[in-house]
C-alpha cells in the first residue's frame, strides 16, 4: 500500500533522511522511533507530501507522489489523514467547524450528518459534551491534541498519520488514544504510521516498529522483536536510558 | 596573510551569490503565489463568507483611523496653502483647489495606502506567519485545501475592492478638514472652497487616485500573503516577517507611485 523507496531529504548541506526504504501493507500499524532530530517528523511530511524529498520515491496505493501532478496529490491527500504534534487546529474557527473542516471539503455529506459525524469523533477520542463552540485557545493542551486527532479521523481516511499522538497527554488518555489506534486497525482497516517516543504506547499499537538514527534506519521488527534485540541502540532508547550509543553522539556539559 | 585574504574575499563573494539567489527565489515564489491567486480567483471558487469576514476586518474596521489621518491632513493641508497663497498674493485664495486637488491625485490614495499596510498588511503576514509555524498551513493541505485558495484569495478579493473606497472616503474627510480650517481661519465660505474643487476638478482626477490605489492594495496583498507564508522561525520569525512586510510594501508603494504618476499623467488621466 505504502512504498518508500531511497528516499533522501537535506536541508542546505544538512542530511536529514539518508536512503530510507520501507513498506506498510493495508491495515497495518507501523510505529517509528528514534531520538528527537532525527528526521522521523521529516520522514512523514515527505510521505504526506507536504515536504518534497531531495530524491527517492514515495508510492502510494500505485501513486508516486513526489512525481505526480496536483490533483492526482490531491486525490492521494484525500485518502490520508494526518494528526499534527501541536494539534495545529485552526485558532480563528471553533472546536466543531475544526472538526467538520475536511468533511465539508473531502466529502458530500449533509449539515446534520457533518454534525453528527463531529459529535461521534469527539466522543471516540474522550470529548463527549464538550462544548463545541469554544476555540481551541479556550482549551487545554491535551484536549487540543484530541480535537486534532478528531479532526484527522472525521472524514475516514483509509491511511492516518500521527505525529506523536500521545505527548502531553496524561497516562489514561494515553491509553484511550492507544486503544483507538487499535480500534481504527480493527473495526475499519485502517493503515496507520505512528510517530512516538512513548514505548508502552508503541508496544500496544504496533504491528511492526522501525527505528530511525541519523536519518538511516537501524532497526525494523515487531513489539516482541524490539523488547528482545541485541541492538544497542534499541535498547538504549527503549529502557530510555541515557548511557549507551545514543549518548556518545551528543554533547553533555559534564557536572 | 594575503591567502587568508582571498579565502574571506571568496566568503564574502559566495555570500554575496547565495543572497541574490535567495532574493530571486523569494521573488519567483511571490510570483507563483500571485498567478495561483489569480488561477483560482478566475476559476470562480471564492469563499465569499470569509471575503465579507475580511472586507468588514480591513475595510469597514480601518474607516476611523483613515477618517482621522486624513481629515487632519485636510486641516493642515488648508492651513499651510492658506499661509503661502497669503504671503504670495495678500489673500488665501485657490486654497479649495489646492487642497482638492493634493487629496484627490496624491494625499488621500498614498495616506490610505500607508496606513492600511501598518494596520492590514501587518495583520495579514503576523496571522498567515502564525499559521505557518503553528503547522495550521499544512493542516490545510492535509485537509484537501490549498492555503492560497482559503486565506490569499479573500484577502486579494478584499482589499482590492475595499482600498478603493476607503481612498474616496479618505478623499471626503480630508476635504471637510480643509474646509474646516479655510471657514474658521481663513474666512472663506463653503461655496467658493467647494466651488474651487469642483470647477477645477474632472472625473479624470478621481480616477487618477483610485487607478493608484487598486495598485497600492496589490502591492500590500502580495507583499503581505507572502510574507506571512514564507515564515520560518517560531514567534521570532512572525516578528521579522510582519516588520519586513510593513518594510517592503511601503517603499513598493511609494516607489511604484511615482512610476504610476508618470504613468497615468501620460495616458491623460489627471
Amino acid at each position: 500500500m505504502i512504498k518508500i523507496r531511497n528516499l533522501c531529504k537535506s536541508f542546505d548541506s544538512r542530511v536529514v533522511l539518508d536512503n530510507v526504504s520501507f513498506d506498510v501493507t493495508a491495515g497495518e500499524t507501523l510505529v517509528i522511533i528514534g531520538s528527537s532530530g532525527t528526521g522521523k517528523s521529516v520522514l512523514l511530511k515527505n510521505i504526506v507530501g507536504l515536504i518534497k524529498p531531495t530524491s527517492g520515491s514515495v508510492i502510494i496505493e500505485g501513486t508516486d507522489i513526489t512525481r505526480c501532478s496536483k490533483s492526482q496529490l490531491h486525490n492521494a491527500q484525500k485518502k490520508m489523514g494526518y494528526v499534527f504534534q501541536e494539534a495545529a487546529l485552526f485558532d480563528s474557527l471553533t472546536i466543531a467547524e475544526n472538526v467538520a473542516f475536511g468533511l465539508h471539503n473531502l466529502t458530500s455529506l449533509s449539515e446534520s450528518e457533518i454534525d453528527a459525524r463531529v459529535h461521534n469523533c469527539l466522543d471516540m477520542v474522550g470529548l463527549k459534551g464538550i462544548d463545541t463552540r469554544l476555540k481551541p485557545s479556550s482549551i487545554s493542551g491535551g484536549m487540543k491534541k484530541r480535537v486534532g486527532i478528531a479532526r484527522a479521523i472525521a472524514y475516514q481516511p483509509s491511511i492516518l498519520f500521527y505525529d506523536e499522538p500521545t505527548t502531553g497527554l496524561d497516562p489514561i488518555m494515553t491509553d484511550v488514544i492507544s486503544d483507538l489506534i487499535i480500534g481504527l486497525r480493527e473495526k475499519v482497516n485502517v493503515t496507520s504510521i505512528v510517530v512516538t517516543h512513548d514505548m508502552k504506547s508503541a508496544f500496544k499499537t504496533a504491528d511492526r516498529i522501525i527505528m530511525l538514527y541519523k536519518g538511516k534506519i537501524i532497526f525494523e521488527g515487531t513489539s516482541q522483536e524490539t523488547k528482545d534485540t541485541d541492538n544497542a541502540y534499541v535498547r538504549q532508547f527503549v529502557e530510555g536510558s541515557g548511557i549507551g550509543p545514543i549518548e556518545t553522539e551528543r554533547v553533555f556539559t559534564k557536572i | 596573510m594575503i591567502k587568508n585574504f582571498l579565502i574571506i574575499l571568496k566568503g564574502r563573494q559566495e555570500n554575496r551569490i547565495k543572497s541574490v539567489y535567495l532574493s530571486l527565489e523569494d521573488l519567483g515564489e511571490a510570483v507563483q503565489m500571485t498567478f495561483d491567486t489569480f488561477k483560482w480567483i478566475f476559476s470562480g471558487k471564492i469563499n465569499v463568507k470569509n471575503t465579507i469576514a475580511q472586507m468588514v476586518e480591513m475595510g469597514y474596521r480601518s474607516f476611523p483611523i483613515i477618517a482621522l489621518t486624513s481629515f487632519s491632513t485636510g486641516m493642515v493641508l488648508a492651513l499651510q496653502s492658506g499661509t503661502a497663497l497669503t504671503n504670495l498674493f495678500n489673500e488665501p485664495v485657490y486654497v479649495g483647489m489646492l487642497t482638492g486637488y493634493s487629496l484627490v491625485l496624491e494625499l488621500g490614495p498614498l495616506i490610505t495606502a500607508i496606513v492600511v499596510s501598518g494596520r492590514v498588511g501587518a495583520a495579514i503576514t503576523a496571522e498567515l506567519g502564525t499559521m505557518k509555524v503553528t503547522e495550521q498551513l499544512d493542516a490545510l493541505y492535509t485537509l484537501g485545501t490549498s492555503p492560497v485558495q482559503y486565506l490569499a484569495v479573500p484577502r486579494f478579493i478584499a482589499i482590492v475592492l475595499m482600498l478603493p473606497l476607503l481612498v474616496a472616503f479618505a478623499n471626503i474627510c480630508g476635504i471637510c478638514g480643509g474646509l474646516l480650517v479655510s471657514i474658521s481661519s481663513w474666512d472663506i465660505t463653503t461655496y467658493k472652497f467647494m466651488s474651487d474643487i469642483l470647477d477645477n476638478m474632472t472625473w479624470r482626477s478621481l480616477a487618477h487616485g483610485l487607478i493608484k490605489s487598486v495598485f497600492f492594495a496589490l502591492i500590500i496583498v502580495i507583499v503581505a500573503c507572502h510574507k506571512g507564508f514564507t515564515t520560518s522561525g517560531g514567534a521570532e520569525g512572525v516578528g521579522k516577517a510582519t516588520t519586513s512586510s510593513v518594510m517592503y510594501s511601503l517603499v513598493l508603494v511609494l516607489i511604484s507611485d511615482y512610476f504610476l504618476t508618470l504613468l497615468l499623467v501620460a495616458l491623460k488621466i489627471k
